[in-house]
């Protein structure tokens, strides 16, 4: 190691990089530095070990979230008016990915198994978090939300076209007037012909709702087996019928539904929803529990449109938004040797 | 991230994608950070200057042209940015007699450059390589923050025999972890 020979220059080194060198010490090292080549590398990778390895360094807390938020603040433009609505669409416009596709592939567990007849069936289950996309014998065509089941046949009778659902799901269903096609659901069933529309029966919510987006559905009980006493209504487009299971009782909407739709998209769409059922969405779409604490946040209305977002980057969005705080509880390790599902508490700020 | 999705990456960011802003800003914000922090010591600079960069990075997107491979840009950047930082520092009393070597001893080879969150991947594996009492000499000293003194009280020798034990093992690293400098090439 040239004229520092004698010294041992990564002592010397060391001094420097603590600030402990003189100035004599450091006119020396920086003549050895710039003498070759070689020791300029030698320098610089013994630097690089030192620098990294220097504690006052490697355990420095850094928050990488709120630094990409103040970058993105940065670099967003900021427009008049109701800022956080256009930032927000902004966003929502732009980050654009793939996972849906993924969901597609990984969402799938498909059985068959022979039913009497000589039609064999298909179960199609979309796992939490993922959604899930179906082509039906006739080219009618199906996306399952998260957690939701759909029953079909791989060949549909000359009679007609039946579908069991559990959970809830989006039918584009081919034109066949010959056939209707029923969608069956444990409280309800929907009977179309050629028409788009959302039906969301889940087990767990005594609400069911069908939304129709072209053509013409008629929707009836599926316990009653009197034809005229089952009829509950008939839909026209942007029609949405709610039916409470528990009550009896239903009321029909009109107006635009493509919030109830959006989920099929990869969207979540909310237009004016309290912050209760906006959470109840994401927590539906991103299989995670979260914990909504206070009641004033229960009914803060909420508009905006994710699409495809990771939950973190929704958190984010929200919490710069509206008067929230968000915070993530550790996960345990079950006894299974599984880990327990993500848990996200909300709270005011 | 391999060489290939770092090329997407790159192109869709600079078709303006944010996403891929925030896959890049996520994976090299902190290690920029502690990389600036070795110019400035101070971490609310190193902070700004890091920030800065990926600022800048975003407003330039469409102009960036990358050689080596996005980190050593990265880094290159933020260390344009330090030395111009250091630049402008008060000048102290003995300043001006060293000011000459500042830039050359503050200067880092960016093409090559460990981040350290490469090093903490790989570094049980390396360290386990070294002879025990030189791998723990070094880590008392980096990672403990122990004196040269505490070490040798310690480990019963002389601070002599610690010096030597910690360029040892400075030396047997830079060995080991320039066999895996190649294998971190072909992952960035």
């Amino acid at each position: 190691m040239e004229s520092l020979e004698n010294e041992n220059v990564e002592i010397l080194i060391r001094r420097y990089l603590d600030g402990m060198a003189s100035v004599e010490e450091t006119k020396r090292l920086g003549k050895w530095v710039e003498s070759s080549e070689e020791n300029k590398a030698n320098y610089q990778q013994i630097k690089n070990l030192l620098d990294i390895t220097d504690t006052r360094n490697s355990k420095m807390k850094i928050d990488v979230d709120n630094a990409f938020d103040q970058v993105l603040n940065r670099i967003e433009e900021k427009p008049q008016g109701r800022k956080w609505i256009k930032t927000m669409q902004k966003i929502a416009a732009i980050l654009l990915i793939p996972t849906v596709i993924a969901g597609y592939f990984f969402g799938r567990t498909t059985e068959r198994r022979m039913d009497a007849g000589k039609v064999a069936y298909n179960e199609i289950y979309a796992s939490l978090g993922t959604r899930s996309k179906v082509l039906l014998a006739d080219g009618s065509r199906v996306w399952l939300n998260s957690g939701s089941k759909l029953r079909y046949p791989d060949k549909f009778t000359e009679k007609n076209r039946v579908v069991t659902l559990t959970g809830e799901a989006y039918f584009e269903v081919q034109s066949d007037v010959s056939r209707p096609f029923i969608v069956q659901t444990q409280h309800l069933n929907v009977r179309a012909t050629g028409t788009s529309f959302n039906v969301q029966a889940v087990e767990s919510d005594p609400e069911v709702n069908v939304s129709l987006l072209s053509g013409k559905v008629s929707v009836n009980k599926s316990d009653e087996p009197d034809k005229n006493l089952a009829k509950l209504v008939n839909l026209i487009p942007n029609q949405r019928f709610t039916y409470d299971t528990k009550t009896g009782k239903s009321e029909t909407f009109s107006g635009d539904l493509y919030e109830f739709i959006a989920w099929k998209d990869g969207r979540l769409v909310f237009r004016n929803k309290p912050m209760s059922e906006v959470v109840k969405k994401i927590s539906q779409h991103y299989n995670v529990e979260i914990e909504l604490r206070g009641k004033e946040l229960q009914d803060y209305r909420y508009r905006a449109t994710f699409e495809e977002e990771s939950l973190n980057e929704i958190l984010k969005l929200l919490k710069m938004s509206s008067p929230i705080k968000y915070s993530e509880v550790n996960r345990v390790r079950l006894a299974d040797g599984t880990f327990s599902k993500r848990k996200i508490i909300i709270s005011p700020l | 991230m391999s060489v290939i999705d770092e090329k997407h990456l790159l192109e869709s960011l600079q078709q303006s994608d944010k996403k891929s802003f925030s896959i890049v800003f996520s994976k090299y914000y902190k290690d920029l950070v502690h990389f600036a922090f070795t110019f400035t010591k101070n971490s609310e600079t190193a902070e700004e200057i890091v920030q800065d960069v990926f600022v800048k990075f975003w407003e330039n997107r469409h102009f960036i042209h990358i050689s080596v491979s996005l980190k050593s840009y990265l880094l290159k950047s933020t260390q344009n940015k330090c030395l111009d930082w250091l630049k402008h520092q008060k000048i102290r009393e003995h300043y001006k007699e060293i000011a000459p070597y500042i830039t050359l001893l503050s200067e880092n080879n960016t093409d090559q450059y460990i981040l350290l969150s490469e090093l903490q991947a790989n570094l049980d594996k390396a360290l386990n390589s070294l002879p025990d009492e030189v791998a723990e000499a070094f880590r008392l000293s980096r990672f403990a923050d122990l004196k040269y003194n505490e070490i040798a009280e310690k480990q019963n020798v002389s601070v002599r025999t610690v010096e030597v034990r910690i360029s040892k093992a400075l030396q047997l690293l830079r060995e080991a972890l320039k066999d895996n400098l190649w294998f971190f090439l072909f992952m960035l």
